[in-house]
């Protein structure tokens, strides 16, 4: 008798891509402490006004003030945390604007750390780096 | 005498965490207090908003009339008054807002809530009741 194929699908120690181990949800009380342990992290970094906790989507959503000067807060979060800095204009309340952005994985969460710049507030911030 | 308000300020402000991390503090050891009660879906923390002091988390419950239950226990633990009022608009046609607000600490403002669809026999009952619902979400 050889060695049983644990490849073939009818085995059941089979482990296709789809039964790799995955994270379990995490309630929201248990992702409030995984918020504080974030803050505490972050520890000198501007801190947002609003912070947003959602439990289906295991994320943190922090927003920074709508001024130019959280441009450089959301670079500053994202050298710290190793997130990728994004812009896209918007809309917000009529005004247009540009929703600058940076997302990276905190333990098992994914944290989004935004701001709502007017866009008159952005252009300064350009021309003030050329 | 020190409160959880001056104690978590404190913390916080030493920390480097700011207003939003004391008030995080806070949120940790309200979810100790509310242990056995429904857990909510999201959570929002509002620090300082244009200069103005909210220091208010809402917590929002899953849209589904289940809900209605969950906020009523958190309300019959922590003394708030549940509201429930139907709105109506083009978006999610009718839907019926469960809400309640207490004073955590002697500070902090919970808001707790669920909003959900409305059956259509349902609907018929509640417009009965209500001539003229809200026509805006408050959220």
């Amino acid at each position: 008798m050889g060695n049983p194929d644990y490849n073939h699908p009818t085995n059941p120690e089979h482990r296709s891509a789809s039964s790799e181990p995955t994270m379990p949800i995490l309630a929201t009380p248990v992702l409030a402490y995984g918020l504080l342990d974030l803050m505490v992290e972050a520890a000198g970094l501007a801190m947002p006004y609003i912070a947003s906790i959602d439990e289906p989507s295991q994320m943190f959503a922090l927003e920074l003030a709508p001024s130019k000067a959280s441009i450089e807060d959301i670079i500053a979060w994202s050298a710290r945390f190793g997130g990728v800095l994004q812009a896209h204009p918007c809309e917000v309340r009529g005004e247009p604007c540009q929703h600058v952005s940076t997302s990276f994985p905190f333990h098992s969460v994914t944290v989004s750390v935004y701001a709502f710049i007017p866009d008159d507030d952005t252009w300064t911030w350009l021309e003030d780096q050329l | 005498m020190t409160t959880i308000k001056d104690t978590a300020l404190d913390d916080g402000t030493s920390a480097g965490m700011g207003r939003i991390g004391c008030l995080t503090t806070v949120i940790t050891v309200l979810f100790f207090d509310a242990a056995g009660l429904p857990e909510p879906g999201s959570m929002t923390v509002y620090g300082v908003l244009d200069g103005h002091v909210h220091d208010q988390i809402v917590l929002q419950f899953p849209p589904v009339a289940e809900s209605t239950d969950a906020v009523t226990e958190w309300a019959n633990r922590f003394g708030g008054v549940v509201q429930s009022t139907p709105l109506k608009d083009d978006k999610h046609g009718r839907t019926q807002y469960v809400r309640a607000e207490f004073t955590y600490a002697e500070w902090l403002s919970v808001k707790v809530f669920t909003v959900f669809p409305l059956l259509e026999t349902e609907a018929i009952a509640s417009a009965e009741q209500d001539s003229e619902p809200e026509t805006a979400l408050p959220f």
